[in-house]
């Protein structure tokens, strides 16, 4: 047994076993971070095209989870005119207006979000354990499903594929640096602060690093596709509002039925809303947390989408109506 | 060329960065695109991947501005090599560009210039097209251009000038309607004549939007509606041509993006129903 506290390793000067033993941690490290980055080869994959029918609520999810899902939807909502924030209450409360016709036209995600509010809310209200955000797990699990099947975002399958590289580096910081500080005091060396320092902090940077990222390589493409896209939507859609007050109107539709300033807000963020009346939003919802903790079962279904799809014909911009309807029998176009 | 083979893509529109939100919200209306091949060379690495995103979501057509295959000059090489290897990346059904010369003594003179119906125009078309076609081997088609005077020197009608190439360049032609319609206006013939003289069956594809008036003269600044009167001749080309393609050319004075699309509806109508009855003007 004497082997165990009389060796070279375990009777190291300890300053030089501090410099090996940070090598082992480094490298460790490195080779850790390296297979991680093997485990995403969905870089290789085609590139999802992007859909004419888009859902702004899905591209939300894929950005941020359910905590921009909601973020979108409050969005929606205060622009259709159905909710308004009260900025000058402290803290901010968001509460339905007196408009609550037409709620069958909003969408599943929509109506729950307005069922959920009741009269008024806070902000905070949102993201907490009864929160919005709870009450929306039921659609972001669906997207998570199907954007894990496009593995646009990473399953709990990959992320439990790392666990055997992981737990080796764990053990290699934890085993080393423990047996070096028993070995330490076995030799009546007390001055072991340094190594237990040493190894808190490599197994902290190996947790860390031990993270799979949220989104895929493929995912982060396809979002940089997305943001090349709409990018020019970003400014477009927001003009109509920075000038005058248009909240409780009609929100801007395309052709595609999908509301510009909707999905710039899901590809973009709430961050555009800057400057726009709507920018009370963004002040009220900006300290909210970022990140969601959706979990994923995997459920083809499709959520409520936004967008109508499907029909051609509803009014452009700024008054440039069309006609619809007309097959090819009905082509006035000429006048 | 077999023009025949060449696979019919629909209508679509030249592509202007302002529409590209608008067309990737619309691509179930949109059948294909026409990206200028000008504004992706020597492209930085944004246009690099608006490029490849507009090939990965439609078919693309590249139409270029500056081959000038009417420079006696003769063609740019540097000019030509860039503009092939774009094909070659884009791989288009065919490529474009204009019957005109846009360079004099290897300056740019920054539009589209027409030259004389010459016979040796003609020389100097057939000698530039030649090496355009050795160095690319996708289909080269011509676009007639508009013109502000008749050249006094000129031997021959502007279609027969058009014919001529075409068939001694063996080139399909890409017809702006709109185009002929404000040559047919300012100078005062009747374009139906104007399309009794040229191949019909070498025209692959269209150019349409509306016309814009200038003084007394009919512009194409790209700045307008398409009116009744081009519809009507878009009508009869549709009806006498085996067209695989039209684009509505956009630049100016931009519409919401419900007026482009209605366009395109109607264009769609007009290439499905060749036999649709007359446009009423307003
Ligand atoms: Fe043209």
């Amino acid at each position: 047994m004497e082997i165990l506290i009389d060796n070279p390793l375990a009777t190291m000067y300890g300053p030089y076993f501090l410099i090996f033993f940070g090598f082992v941690i480094f490298f460790a490290i490195i080779i850790l971070a390296l297979v991680k980055t093997q485990f995403d080869k969905t870089n290789n994959l085609p590139i999802p095209a992007i859909p004419p029918n888009i859902d702004p609520y899905e591209i939300a999810y894929l950005r941020g989870g359910t905590n921009e899902v909601a973020r979108s939807v409050v969005f929606s909502l205060l622009q259709k005119g159905f909710i308004e924030i009260d900025n000058i209450a402290t803290p901010a409360v968001v509460k339905k207006t007196f408009n609550q016709q037409d709620t069958r036209n909003l969408n599943p995600i929509e109506q729950l979000t307005l069922g959920w509010l009741g009269y008024s809310r806070e902000p905070k209200e949102f993201f907490g354990k009864t929160g919005l955000v709870e009450q929306l797990n039921v659609y972001g699990n669906s997207y998570q499903g199907r954007l894990e099947q496009q593995q646009m975002l990473t399953s709990e399958e990959d992320r439990t594929a790392l666990n055997p590289v992981k737990w080796t580096v764990y053990l290699l910081i934890l085993g080393l640096g423990g047996y070096k500080t028993l070995a330490a005091i076995a030799h009546g060396n007390y001055n072991i602060i340094f190594l237990v320092i040493l190894t808190v902090a490599g197994l902290l940077i190996a947790r860390t690093v031990a993270k799979m990222p949220r989104i895929t390589k493929l995912g982060k493409i396809y979002l940089e596709r997305l943001q090349t896209a709409f990018d020019n939507l970003k400014y477009t859609s927001q003009a109509n509002y920075i000038q005058s007050f248009r909240a409780n109107n009609a929100p801007q539709t395309t052709f595609a039925g999908v509301d510009p300033l909707l999905l710039s807000v899901g590809v973009f963020g709430s961050g555009i809303l800057a400057g726009t009346v709507f920018s009370g939003y963004n002040d009220a919802f900006k300290k909210a947390q970022q990140q969601s903790a959706a979990g994923g079962s995997s459920c083809g279904s499709g959520c409520g989408s936004c967008s109508a799809g499907g029909s051609s014909c509803s009014s452009g911009d700024g008054g440039g109506g069309s006609s619809c309807g007309g097959g090819c029998g009905g082509c006035g176009g000429g006048d | 060329m077999n023009l025949e083979k060449l696979a019919k893509l629909g209508i679509g529109i030249g592509f202007r960065e302002r529409f590209r939100a608008d067309i990737f919200l619309n691509q179930d209306l949109i059948d294909f695109l026409e990206i200028t091949t000008d504004h992706y060379l020597d492209a930085n690495p944004q246009k690099k991947d608006e490029l490849k995103l507009l090939k990965a979501h439609f078919p693309l057509i590249s139409h270029s501005l500056e081959l000038s295959l009417g420079s006696a000059e003769g063609i740019d090489e540097e000019y030509l090599e860039k503009v092939a290897e774009l094909v070659e990346f884009v791989n288009p059904q065919w490529f474009s560009d204009h019957i005109c010369f846009t360079k004099s003594g290897g300056v740019k003179i920054g539009h589209l210039a027409p030259v004389p119906y010459t016979k040796e125009a003609i020389k100097v078309f057939v000698r530039n097209i030649s090496k355009v076609k050795q160095r690319v081997k996708t289909p080269l088609i011509l676009e007639n251009i508009t013109y502000l005077v008749n050249f006094p020197s000129s031997e021959m009608s502007e279609a027969a000038f058009i014919k001529t190439i075409l068939d001694e360049t063996d080139c399909g032609l890409l017809l702006d309607v709109t185009n002929l319609y404000i040559n047919s206006r300012n100078f005062g013939f009747d374009w139906r004549k104007f399309l009794d003289e040229i191949p019909l069956e070498r025209v692959v594809q269209l150019h349409f939007v509306g016309s814009h008036k200038h003084g007394k003269r009919l512009i194409d600044a790209h700045a307008n509606k398409t009116e009744a009167e081009i519809w009507n001749v878009f009508a009869e080309v549709a009806k006498r041509c085996d067209i695989k393609g039209a684009i509505l050319e956009r630049d100016e004075n931009f519409p919401p993006f419900t007026e482009i699309l209605e366009e395109i509806k109607t264009a769609h109508c007009l290439m499905k129903n060749a036999n649709i009855g007359e446009f009423s003007a307003v």
